[in-house]
């Protein structure tokens, strides 16, 4: 049962200054965050899809909240590369929160919804409207490249990712994931090992060019 | 375990990240399986990271700026309304706990008063209802009124010190 009642006009005007309140809570000033943003939005997504195991929608949500909680954080004076690592933080932590409350189970492959892929199509659709075999081959391709990482562990999808597409320290790592950094050196090794191995036994390793 | 580490991992996982090979490195990679690995773990990765890039349309930084504006504005509000909603709650509480309580204290008055209304009704007399009814409003009545009137002042200048913080 809900109850209802007038509002009154101090409640109003309470509610009018933590409303401005909260806007000035933020970090940084709106040309800042623009600039950060475009720099780091992609990088984001990217990280938050792969490692979130080809969930779109999940990337969408958690992209938006990790932005969210990173601008209502008070941080110190700190250079563009430390804040991109922050907001990493911020984005794991959110992964791990959803993995822990059971809401994610990665799909199968052929059951995921067209809008979680990239190209936007079903694989149906994707190899019907596929009028030239270069198009039905590359999908194949890639679904075999997305299989691949379905098979690594979040954790060494985490590590991998940070370390080989983010470019990032061992500690710089640790600090994200929160490891000690003497934990990633034997972790990444053996992670890397396994997709090595893996990419080996469907074909999938590339030349350096 | 053996964590083997070959000196130029740091150059071979940068040169996979960008996608640009020297000769040197290259020449590299034949020789030491561990860069190897490395390698093809990086392009592998950087590979799937350019699909994305090409494909994935996030929103624009303005609407981002709104949405996050919008979400610290809604969070505001439910703190805002937090205690508005607390005093509500404890006042019901208060008037359902008041009414509970009078009714133990006075039990033995409001049985008695309903004892001799059925009474009544069962042998039509109304002055022994008028009767019996004047003594329960002697004894209970001023005792009823005054503790229905102190929660309500006790809920009302609750819900005034909550608000005002």
């Amino acid at each position: 049962m809900t109850m209802r009642r007038d509002i009154t006009l101090t409640e109003v005007q309470q509610l009018g200054h933590a409303l401005d309140a909260a806007v000035e809570t933020f970090q940084m000033d709106e040309q800042t965050f623009r600039m950060f943003y475009d720099r780091t939005a992609r990088l984001l997504w990217s990280y938050l899809y792969r490692v979130g195991g080809n969930n779109a929608a999940l990337a969408d949500d958690l992209m938006q909240e990790s932005y969210y909680r990173f601008l209502r954080i008070r941080l110190p004076e700190m250079d563009q590369e430390y804040m991109k690592n922050y907001l990493f933080r911020i984005g794991t932590n959110l992964l791990r929160d959803h993995w822990r409350q059971g809401k994610m189970e990665p799909m199968p492959l052929n059951m995921e919804p067209a809008s979680a892929r990239p190209d936007g199509a079903s694989e149906k659709q994707f190899v019907e409207s596929a009028s030239t075999g270069g198009a039905a081959e590359e999908f194949q391709a890639r679904s075999d490249m997305r299989r691949v990482l379905d098979k690594m562990k979040p954790r060494e999808r985490e590590l991998l990712w940070l370390a080989y597409v983010e470019g990032s320290s061992h500690k710089e790592i640790a600090a994200i994931v929160g490891l000690k950094e003497q934990s990633i050196r034997t972790m990444l090794f053996r992670a890397r090992n396994k997709l090595a191995g893996m990419l080996r036994g469907r074909g999938l390793v590339s030349r350096a060019e | 375990m053996n964590l083997q580490h070959c000196e130029k991992e740091t150059l071979v996982i940068e040169a996979a990240r960008r996608g640009y090979w020297e000769e040197e490195l290259r020449a590299h990679l034949v020789e030491c399986s561990e860069c190897a690995d490395t390698a093809s773990a990086g392009q592998f990765l950087r590979e799937m990271q350019e699909i994305d890039l090409a494909e994935v349309k996030v929103p624009s930084a303005g609407w981002m700026w709104w949405r996050a504006q919008l979400m610290a504005k809604r969070a505001a509000a439910e703190r805002a309304t937090e205690p508005i909603t607390l005093v509500e709650q404890i006042a019901g509480a208060c008037g359902v706990l008041s009414v509970v309580g009078i009714f133990i204290w006075q039990w033995h008055a409001i049985r008695a008063f309903f004892s001799a209304l059925g009474g009544t009704w069962q042998s039509g007399s109304y002055a022994a209802y008028t009767l019996v009814a004047s003594r329960v409003q002697e004894s209970s009545l001023l005792v009823l009124v005054s503790a229905g009137a102190l929660f309500v002042v006790l809920g009302f200048a609750a819900y005034l010190i909550w608000a005002e913080e």
